[in-house]
C-alpha cells in the first residue's frame, strides 16, 4: 500500500512538474499566431487573450480567429496531450489561464479539471462549445445513467455549432470584431460542405455493422448511419476485462461485423485481438484530438477518416 | 499451436471457446513454472524488494523505447532491466548502505525517471495499461517469447542450481568452495530481469513481483525439503493463475488482479500451517 502510495505521490508531483516541455512548445504556437492573429505587440497585450482547452476546441477556434486584429489563441495542453480524460492541470496550464480573457472548453465533463479552475479564477470568462451540440448517451455500463459522450467534434455539424458558439462567445467579449467573427464561422460552416457531402454519400449505403473501440466514434457510426454492434472503449482507461472481450467477441461473430473501428491508442490490441478472434478487418480512424496545430486539420482529418470509412465499407 | 487450440478446447470450459482466453491460457501455463523457479530463490535470497524495484524500473524501459521511436519497448525494458539489476548487485556489494536502502534509491530514481520521460511526452494515462498489465491481448509470438525465456531459465537452472543454492546460502563457504559468487549472483539477478520484463505486458507492473514472490512464499510455508519447494511453488503458481483467470472470467473482474488475490488467500491458508514445518 505505501509502495502505491509513493507512486501515486510521484506520478502526481511529476505531471505537475511536467509543464517544461510545454514552455518548448510555446514558440511554435506563437508562431501559429503570428499568421493567424496580428503582428503588432501592443496591440497583443491589450488584445483578446483567448485559451481553448485542447486540441479539437483549439483547431475550431484557430478558425474563427482566422485574420482578427489583437487576438491571440493559445492551446492550454499539449496537441499530443489527446482526450483530456483524467488530465491532470499543471502549474504551466494555470500560469496560461491566469491571463486568459476566454477560455473556451469542449464541456460535457470532457474538461474534469474544471471545477478546480473555477474555483481558482471564479472570474474567468469560460464558453463551453458543447452548447446547442447534438449529444449521445455514453454506452458505458461502469458509471451511473445518463453520462454524455463528450466527443461531439466528431459530427461535423456539431463542429459548425461548436464553432458559432465560439463565435458568439468572442463577440461578447470582444465586439469590435464580431463581423470578422461572424463571416469567419460562415466560412468554417461553408469549408465543411465537402464534409458533409461525402457524409451523405455514406448514410445511403445499406446499413452495415461495426465494432467500435473509440468512445468518439460512435459519433462517425451515427452520422454515417452505421449500426454499432460490440464496443470496447479501453482508451477511458478502463482495461476490459474477459467477460467484455468474450461477449464482444460473440456480437460480432453474431452480427457478422466486418470492420472494427479503432484508433491509434490503447483500444488497438483490443481490436487486433478481436480480429484475430473473428476475422473481421481492423480500421484506423483519428479521433481527431491531436495533431498538427493548423486550421485546415479538422476539415482534412474529417475528410481523410470518411474517405477511409468509405473505401472500408466499399469493400 | 492448433493442435493444442483444438485441446484446450476440448475441456468442458467456455472461456476456452475464445482465441484469447486460450493464449492467456497458455501464457499463465508458461509464467507460473518460469515465476516459480525465480520466486523460490528470490524468497530465499530474501530479495522480494529487489524484483519489486526492477518491476517498476520497466517504466523507464518503456520511457526510453519511446524516446528511441521503438515500436515495442520490450528492448529497452529489457536492456534497462539488465543494466539496473547489474547495477544494483555491484553496489549492494560494495556494502556501503544497507541494501533496502540501496534497492530503494535505485527504485525510486527509475521509476521516476520513466514517469518524467512518459508523463512528459503528453499525458502519462495513455500507458496506464502497463501498470495492470493484459493478458487477454497476448499473441502468439509473444507466448514464443515466454516459452524461449522458459528454457533459457531450466537450462540455467539445471547447470547452476547447486552453486547459486550455495550463493544463497551462505556467500563465504560459496567462495571457499570455489563458486564464482559474483557471476551467480549476476547470472540470477539477470534471469529475474528478463522474466519480469517480458511477462511485465501480460501482468502488469504492480502486480508482477506478487506473482514471483507469493507462490513462493507460500509453498515455503508448508515445505522442508528444496525439491518440494520447487515443486509445489509451480504447483501454487499455476493454481493461482488458472483460478485467477477464471474467476476474472466469469465474475467479471481484473485478470492480474484476481491472480494475484488467489495466490494471497494461498499464502494466508498456509501461513498457519507454517508451524507444522518448523
Amino acid at each position: 500500500m505505501k509502495r502505491l502510495l509513493a507512486f501515486g505521490l510521484a506520478a502526481a508531483l511529476l505531471l505537475g512538474g511536467c509543464g517544461a516541455p510545454k514552455t518548448q512548445q510555446a514558440p511554435t504556437q506563437k508562431q501559429q499566431q503570428t499568421d493567424t492573429a496580428t503582428t503588432d505587440t501592443t496591440a497583443n497585450q491589450d488584445g483578446l487573450q483567448v485559451v481553448t482547452s485542447f486540441y479539437p476546441i483549439y483547431i475550431l477556434t484557430l478558425n474563427i480567429t482566422d485574420g482578427v486584429e489583437g487576438v491571440s489563441v493559445t492551446n492550454m495542453t499539449q496537441p499530443q496531450t489527446g482526450c483530456l480524460h483524467d488530465y491532470e492541470l499543471t502549474s504551466e496550464d494555470m500560469k496560461t489561464l491566469e491571463g486568459a480573457d476566454v477560455f473556451l472548453i469542449n464541456g460535457l465533463g470532457m474538461e474534469s479539471f474544471l471545477p478546480d479552475v473555477q474555483k481558482q479564477y471564479p472570474t474567468l470568462f469560460i464558453g463551453d462549445t458543447s452548447k446547442g451540440a447534438y449529444v449521445l448517451e455514453a454506452e458505458d455500463d461502469h458509471m451511473q445513467d445518463d453520462v454524455p459522450n463528450a466527443h461531439i467534434w466528431l459530427d461535423p455539424q456539431n463542429a459548425i455549432r461548436q464553432t458559432e458558439v465560439i463565435r458568439d462567445t468572442l463577440s461578447q467579449k470582444d465586439p469590435a470584431h464580431a463581423t470578422q467573427y461572424a463571416a469567419n464561422a460562415d466560412a468554417f460552416a461553408q469549408s465543411l460542405s465537402g464534409v458533409l457531402e461525402q457524409t451523405q454519400t455514406l448514410r445511403q449505403r445499406p446499413e452495415s455493422n461495426v465494432a467500435l473501440f473509440h468512445e468518439g466514434f460512435d459519433y462517425l457510426a451515427e452520422i454515417c448511419n452505421l449500426d454499432t454492434s460490440a464496443e470496447i472503449y479501453a482508451e477511458e482507461n478502463q482495461e476490459p476485462s474477459a467477460r467484455e472481450m468474450a461477449e464482444a467477441a460473440e456480437d460480432i461473430r453474431e452480427d457478422r461485423v466486418q470492420i472494427l473501428l479503432c484508433a491509434e491508442d490503447n483500444g488497438k490490441k483490443y481490436a487486433d485481438t478481436l480480429a484475430a478472434e473473428t476475422g473481421a478487418r481492423v480500421i484506423v480512424l483519428d479521433p481527431l484530438t491531436s495533431g498538427e496545430a493548423t486550421k485546415d486539420a479538422y476539415r482534412l482529418g474529417m475528410e481523410e477518416n470518411l474517405r477511409i470509412l468509405s473505401e472500408a465499407l466499399g469493400q | 499451436m492448433h493442435v493444442i487450440y483444438s485441446w484446450l478446447e476440448h475441456l468442458p470450459f467456455t472461456m476456452f471457446q475464445f482465441d484469447f482466453m486460450k493464449n492467456a491460457f497458455l501464457a499463465i501455463l508458461l509464467i507460473a513454472p518460469l515465476f516459480a523457479l525465480l520466486g523460490t530463490m528470490a524468497v530465499n535470497n530474501k530479495m522480494a524488494f529487489f524484483s519489486d524495484a526492477l518491476g517498476h524500473s520497466a517504466f523507464t524501459g518503456i520511457g526510453l523505447g519511446v524516446l528511441l521511436g521503438l515500436d515495442q519497448p520490450l528492448i529497452s525494458m529489457l536492456a534497462f532491466g539488465i543494466f539496473l539489476s547489474l547495477v544494483i548487485t555491484k553496489v549492494k556489494a560494495a556494502n556501503m548502505a544497507s541494501s533496502d536502502t540501496i534497492i530503494s534509491v535505485f527504485a525510486s530514481a527509475s521509476m521516476a525517471l520513466g514517469i518524467v520521460i512518459l508523463a512528459g511526452n503528453g499525458g502519462f494515462s495513455k500507458y496506464s495499461a502497463y501498470l495492470v498489465g493484459d493478458i487477454l491481448t497476448i499473441t502468439t509470438s509473444d507466448l514464443m517469447l515466454l516459452l524461449v525465456v522458459l528454457v533459457i531459465v531450466y537450462v540455467v537452472w539445471a547447470l547452476c542450481y547447486n552453486q547459486l543454492l550455495l550463493v544463497s546460502i551462505n556467500r563465504s563457504l560459496a567462495a571457499s568452495r570455489g563458486v564464482r559468487v559474483v557471476l551467480m549472483e549476476n547470472i540470477f539477478v539477470v534471469l529475474v530481469a528478463v522474466a519480469v520484463m517480458v511477462s511485465i505486458r501480460a501482468i502488469g507492473i504492480l502486480m508482477i513481483n506478487s506473482l514471483l514472490i507469493l507462490p513462493a512464499a507460500a509453498a515455503r510455508n508448508v515445505t522442508k525439503s528444496a525439491r518440494a519447494y520447487h515443486w509445489l511453488t509451480t504447483i501454487f503458481g499455476l493454481l493461482s493463475g488458472i483460478v485467477g483467470l477464471t474467476v476474472s472470467y466469469y465474475g467479471n473482474t481484473s485478470g492480474g488482479a484476481t491472480m494475484v488475490l488467489a495466490a494471497a488467500v494461498l499464502f494466508l491458508v498456509t501461513y498457519p500451517l507454517g508451524k507444522r514445518f518448523r
